[in-house]
């Protein structure tokens, strides 16, 4: 018999809504609100609840539901296919590719980055990162695929001289227990996966780096561990994070991007407060990349990213790009990828749109990096 | 409690006399999504949202649960050309 999706409503006292979630009826209840159910029901099951007096609204079948689900999933990588594609990476071109283990997450998965370069031990670096925030698919598959292409075009001008002068690092995924939550059971789970003192699940690994971390306690940097942006309780007490540290301590970058979504937007420091840097050098260089790299996304598909100081879209404490240029001096963009606004998607945004956003997130990851190595020594 | 309550996605708009920036600054664990010109985007639960309302801090227009959201976006993304 045909199963399906409904959503389960009662205006009636003989049939409250509270007697369906004790009452042996065989429901698979999905969701539980103050004046609703969603539940899966076969539709025997569905017509019996109309007979109790219940509402009954099919929202979907449930085959669709499931394949829609798949169609969702299809085209991004899961952790285990990351690992895998860039484990081939390395493989395919090991005189210039190595894949490092950086660390490994509250539940024991490695996190990934690949040094891509000529040679060991150059002074001049550049590091991309992904997937702090688990829901941000997109922020996995852009510096994937800026890895992919640095490898492709590792012979031919302009990459051939990077990489003869420098090293590029791509860690696409820094949360991979979030990502894995959000692909098995929650597909906007935000956060890490540790457990707190109080019970509740998640740190949020971009409030948790050590430069003027806690320093706010505001929904968008809370202290609370239940929120979502849940700020630990001490700086770098995520494993993920201390990875992401030391990988930073160890090959000293001169730049660092770390891609987020949505909103289209290209974030410079700071974000813990509303004042502008002080070094007005570095101001200006940030500025000014950020500003650059907006016109060269939008001369590819014509889409708007907005530069901006981070601050500007809410204030965070404790966020990448604040610590690695407040204790490195580093340039440091958060790029927050396509869709522009929940309307268009939000954090679920289909997989058709990786590839053009790729695209126009090209020729500015391109920039960034010829900006760093490309420019004196830091 | 947060974790038992229905959490929903919704466009908060600062009531008169407050802005973005003051619904930023406060401390009710408000999960922000986007945040535009004169509202944010958020998923909180409903106690939020009531306090909210009933501080006269903001407007709240709730757009569904994030299932029903995400549902809606799976419904428009396989119903939309490609725009790029």
């Amino acid at each position: 018999m045909a199963s399906l999706i409904a959503r389960v409503t009662s205006t009636s006292t003989r049939a409250p809504l509270a007697r369906l979630l004790t009452s042996p009826l065989g429901l698979d209840v999905w969701e539980v609100g103050a004046d609703h159910l969603v539940l899966q029901a076969d539709e025997a099951q569905a017509g019996r609840l109309q007979a109790m007096g219940y509402d009954v609204e099919q929202l979907r079948m449930t085959e669709q539901y499931l394949s829609a689900f798949a169609t969702d999933a299809a085209g991004y990588h899961t952790v285990a296919t990351l690992e895998q594609d860039l484990r081939r990476l390395a493989e395919e071109h090991p005189e210039i590719a190595e894949l490092h283990e950086i660390g490994r997450s509250v539940e024991d998965r490695p996190l990934w980055a690949l040094r891509i370069g000529e040679r060991r031990g150059s002074t001049r670096k550049v590091a991309f990162l992904g997937c702090h925030h688990a829901r941000e698919w997109i922020s996995v598959e852009v510096p994937y695929l800026l890895a992919e292409h640095l490898l492709q075009n590792s012979s031919s001008e302009p990459v051939q001289g990077w990489l003869q002068q420098g090293e590029v690092w791509v860690a696409p995924m820094v949360n991979p227990d979030g990502h894995e939550y959000t692909r098995t059971e929650n597909r906007l789970w935000r956060k890490n996966r540790r457990r707190n003192r109080d019970g509740s699940i998640g740190v949020d690994p971009n409030r948790n780096y050590g430069y003027m971390w806690g320093t706010l306690d505001v929904n968008t940097s809370s202290h609370v561990p239940a929120d979502e942006t849940y700020v630990g309780p001490r700086a770098f007490s995520e494993p993920e994070v201390r990875a992401v540290r030391d990988l930073v301590a160890r090959q000293l970058f001169g730049g660092v991007l770390t891609y987020h979504s949505y909103s289209q937007l290209l974030l410079y420091p700071w974000g813990y407060t509303s004042e502008p840097i002080e070094d007005e050098a570095d101001l200006g260089e940030m500025r000014e990349l950020a500003e650059e790299m907006h016109q060269l996304i939008k001369g590819v598909h014509g889409t708007t990213y907005t530069p901006q100081p981070s601050s500007q879209l809410y204030p965070t404490a404790g966020d990448t790009a604040d610590w690695t240029y407040g204790e490195y001096d580093a340039p440091s963009l958060t790029v927050e990828l396509r869709p522009a606004s929940a309307l268009d998607g939000g954090f679920v945004l289909p997989p058709d749109q990786i590839q053009p956003c790729w695209e126009e997130n090209r020729p500015a990851a391109l920039h960034f990096i010829d900006h760093v190595l490309g420019g004196p020594a830091r | 409690m947060p974790g038992s309550e229905q959490t929903w996605v919704a466009r908060i708009t600062p009531a008169a006399g407050h802005s973005v920036a003051t619904l930023l600054g406060l401390s009710l664990g408000l999960d922000v999504w986007e945040r535009q010109a004169d509202a944010l985007v958020v998923a909180a639960p409903e106690s939020r949202l009531v306090e909210l309302e009933r501080r006269r801090l903001a407007s709240v227009e709730r757009w569904g649960t994030p299932t029903d959201y995400r549902a809606r976006r799976r419904d428009r993304s396989a119903d939309a050309p490609d725009d790029s």
